[in-house]
């Protein structure tokens, strides 16, 4: 039996709510999910919240598979746990700066807690604006191809092409000096 | 991790660029993909793991029923009202069915009448010539038989022509 009937299996355990199907699912999915947040956020901490909501999410949402590449699916639902993160980070952010106006100095490394434990590649995503450090992270972790990306990201895909040629050549050229 | 998906990086380039840009933009993606997987992201401990999976459970429990419910209920449930929904619309807006009218041809009706009355009439000339006429031929009235006969069928034909006149 292939690993897709073992994984249709799998699905189809969680639609009907078996627990052990979702832990068959978190054994699978966990670590690449895990390593995506990680290298977005460069947080553990935020990495550990970002999956367990990730897995509370997909077994309220299971349902709405409705076939086609899992993956592509499971890492639509991973991106706007991502999103949804970062716009409550940016609305912090927005009230810790002007908390920040009243109450100065404060420490600069609060932005980055995680900082001084990133390992080189991390230090060198951070260089990287947040929408190229996605869509390289999604296509390494999701393994999508570029057509599934530019579906998922609603854009043609030569720009999707462009986005994740100049991203990974930076990151490149940053890694080698 | 591989990130391939057997996909030929140089094909799609080459929709955008020339083949030797093309060519080297897929080395480019190449050569980055290597340098990824050489520098693994850490992965979720196990405690992590295990509290997920604690929560997973215990969301199942808590909302199992609604979620993952079979369908095959919901759907007659949704039947059924929309079922109730639809009897009571009809009962609400149903009208008593108005009287049919007898189907009548007017001019059936009307002219049977007039012309049972004319029917009448002309069979009882009719048949007041005809014995008037058989007296004659028989010599019974004394008179001039033939003119008496003669005028006789002249006017019997116009009585007959005047019927199927209407």
């Amino acid at each position: 039996m292939g690993r897709n009937d073992d994984l249709g299996r799998v699905i189809r355990g969680c639609q009907a709510g078996e627990a052990g199907s979702f832990e068959n699912l978190i054994d699978a999915y966990a670590n690449r999910c895990y390593g995506y947040f990680y290298r977005l956020t460069g947080d553990r901490e935020v990495s550990d919240e970002l999956l367990s909501e990730l897995f509370v999410k997909l077994v309220l949402k299971i349902r709405q598979y409705r076939g086609g590449a899992f993956e592509t699916w499971l890492f639509r639902v991973a991106s706007n746990v991502f999103h949804d993160w970062l716009r409550e980070k940016q609305r912090q952010s927005k009230l810790l700066e002007a908390e920040r106006h009243r109450n100065r100095p404060q420490a600069a490394e609060d932005e980055h807690p995680d900082i001084y434990e990133m390992d080189r590649l991390q230090t060198e995503l951070e260089k990287l604006d947040t929408d190229t450090k996605e869509v390289i992270m999604l296509r390494f972790y999701s393994q999508m191809s570029f057509r599934e990306m530019a579906a998922l990201r609603g854009e043609p895909i030569g720009t999707t092409l462009a986005k994740v040629h100049r991203g990974l050549k930076k990151l490149r050229e940053l890694m080698e000096q | 991790m591989n990130t391939q998906k057997n996909e030929n990086l140089k094909a799609l380039f080459e929709t955008l660029v020339g083949p030797r840009e093309a060519e080297q933009a897929a080395d480019d993606i190449r050569r980055a993909d290597r340098i990824l997987s050489e520098h693994p992201a850490p992965g979720p401990s196990e405690e992590l793991l295990a509290q997920i999976k604690t929560q997973v459970r215990s969301t199942i429990e808590r909302t199992g029923r609604s979620i993952f419910g079979p369908l095959l209920p919901k759907i007659a449930a949704v039947a059924a009202v929309l079922l109730v929904g639809a009897v009571i619309s009809l009962r609400l807006f149903e009208k008593e069915p108005a009287p049919v009218p007898p189907t009548t041809i007017p001019w059936e009706v009307d002219n049977l009448v007039a012309q049972d009355a004319d029917l009448a009439a002309f069979s009882a000339e009719i048949e007041q010539i005809e014995s008037d006429l058989l007296a004659l031929q028989l010599g019974e009235n004394g008179s001039n038989g033939h003119l008496d006969l003669t005028e006789l069928e002249i006017e019997l034909m116009e009585i007959s022509g005047d019927f199927w006149k209407g």
